[in-house]
Parts: structure tokens; C-alpha cells; sequence
């Protein structure tokens, strides 16, 4: 079974990565806010959690973080990306462990708290507490965006396990 | 082996999102409360005179204006320029805040940590 996790570990992180990456080079969708991203590389990293568990996930999330960061010019960013993915990371697996939300929502809780903490960040980078006022416009952006993400991982999975009942049937 | 069974909306779903948003509006709340300033800048003609903090009282004239700190709030308390705007502002304590007499061209200004330009 060790085996089978690795290699479905492996392909949902090159997933990511790809999905990551197709992300950097598209146009930001609104130019005023460049850091509203739909993140679609977490989508990858939610279908870790659901079928590999928290650890397999987490490791995912970081080498993602890491590596898009550094391939896509702006080392810098990984703080920011690695501070919103921990904590949206965390809340997503609290919540899936508590288990009495929908994809969707969990997925959106991650969006918002994806934004909440890059602005913390920002917050302690810079010292100004005004930024937050941005966060007004990116946790309704992050909530839209995991809405999003949160429908798309719901059809996959549904997809993949009748595939994988098919297969062993 | 796994315990979560996935789905497209559950009840919960209304409660976490109310309180995801409180959680949102609570942060940019707190980021944006005021805060108290750590010294008092005044400028004579643009050029800065003197930098008093506020954590303990003191005070600054010249033969139009009296500025004094007491109590870490900063105000004018005696000018002899004719409308006395500046004596009317009050004391100031909060970062950013200023209090500006014209006839006699001194600015007083509140700076603090923290108090840094925005580069976007």
C-alpha cells in the first residue's frame, strides 16, 4: 500500500507544480490586485489530503511552495506562499478531520485563510497595518476561488473512485 | 480507511463561512485600530526643532508657542497667534496625527514604529 501512496503522491505533486506553473505565467485576473490568484495548484494539494492524509499533503504543499517560488523569479515569495499555505493548509485538515463540511466550504476556509496569511505576513514585513484593509477584497476573492477549486477536487474525487471501484471490481 | 466521505454542501458549511468572514473582519479590525505614537516631532518652518517622547512629560516653546506632553498625549497649551486653531485641536497621542499653527508655522507631529511608506 506504501508504494501505491508514493507513486500517487508523486503525479499529485507534479500536478501541482504543472498547475502552479500555468498559473505563474497567466496575466493576474484583476491588474489592481496581482496577488489574488485562484490557485489552482492547491487544488492538487486538497486531493492529497483527501486520499493520502495530512503528512503526504503537507509534503506536497511545501516542495510546491518552494519550488514555483524559485522557478518562477521571486524567491521572496515563498515566504508569503509558504505562511497562506500552512495556515490554509491547517484549517483544511482540521476541518476535513472534523468532517461536517462540504468540499466546497473547506476548500473556500482555505482560501480565505490562504489570504489571511500572506497579509499577516505583509503585516510583519512591512510594519503597516493598513494592508489589511486588502484583505477585505482577498478573503472574498480566496472564498470564491476555493469555492471554485472545492467543486472541481468534489467532481474529480467522485470520479476517480467510481474509476478505481471499476478497476478492482 | 477513510472516514470523510466527500460532498458538495452540508449545513455546516452556512457556519463556517460566518465564521470564516467574523474571523476576516475581526483581523482588519484590530490591523487598523489606532494606536498610540511614541514621540512628538515638532518643526519650525519645515525644519524639525526638537523630538519629544511621550512617555514622559516635557515641553518645547519659543517666544509664540508652547507645546507640552503630559500624561504621553501632546497639545499646545499657550500661542499667541490670533485664532488659536492649534490650541483648540486638543491633545494628540495617536500615530500620524498632527497639529498645525499657521501664524506661527510650527507643525507638530506624532511618529511611532511601525510608521513606514508603503512601497507597492
Amino acid at each position: 500500500m506504501k508504494s501505491k501512496d508514493l507513486a500517487r503522491a508523486a503525479i499529485l505533486l507534479a500536478v501541482a507544480l504543472i498547475l502552479g506553473f500555468l498559473e505563474s505565467l497567466l496575466p493576474p485576473i484583476f491588474p489592481m490586485l496581482p496577488y489574488a490568484r485562484i490557485g489552482l495548484g492547491n487544488a492538487a494539494v486538497l486531493l492529497a489530503l483527501l486520499w493520502l492524509g495530512a503528512p503526504y499533503a503537507a509534503v506536497i504543499l511545501v516542495v510546491k511552495c518552494v519550488v514555483i517560488g524559485l522557478f518562477s523569479g521571486a524567491p521572496t515569495m515563498i515566504l508569503y506562499s509558504l505562511a497562506g499555505g500552512i495556515l490554509s493548509f491547517g484549517g483544511m485538515a482540521i476541518l476535513l478531520r472534523i468532517g461536517a463540511n462540504g468540499v466546497p466550504a473547506i476548500s473556500a476556509a482555505g482560501g480565505i485563510l490562504h489570504n489571511v496569511g500572506q497579509i499577516l505576513v505583509a503585516m510583519a514585513i512591512t510594519g503597516v497595518g493598513g494592508i489589511a484593509v486588502l484583505l477585505v477584497y482577498l478573503s472574498l476573492f480566496g472564498a470564491l476561488a476555493g469555492v471554485l477549486i472545492g467543486v472541481i477536487v468534489y467532481f474529480v474525487d467522485r470520479a476517480t473512485s467510481r474509476a478505481a471501484k471499476g478497476a478492482s471490481e | 480507511m477513510r472516514s470523510y466521505k466527500p460532498t458538495l454542501f452540508r449545513i455546516w458549511d452556512v457556519v463556517l463561512i460566518v465564521l470564516l468572514l467574523v474571523l476576516v473582519g475581526l483581523t482588519v479590525y484590530f490591523a487598523l485600530a489606532p494606536s498610540a505614537g511614541e514621540s512628538a516631532e515638532i518643526y519650525l518652518r519645515g525644519e524639525k526643532v526638537a523630538t519629544l517622547p511621550l512617555h514622559k512629560n516635557g515641553e518645547w516653546s519659543n517666544e509664540h508657542i508652547k507645546v507640552v506632553v503630559s500624561d504621553g498625549k501632546v497639545s499646545v497649551t499657550e500661542t499667541d497667534c490670533p485664532d488659536k486653531l492649534c490650541q483648540k485641536s486638543g491633545a494628540i497621542d495617536q500615530k500620524g496625527a498632527s497639529i498645525v499653527c499657521l501664524p506661527n508655522q510650527v507643525v507638530v507631529k506624532i511618529t511611532g514604529k511601525g510608521e513606514v511608506e508603503v512601497i507597492v
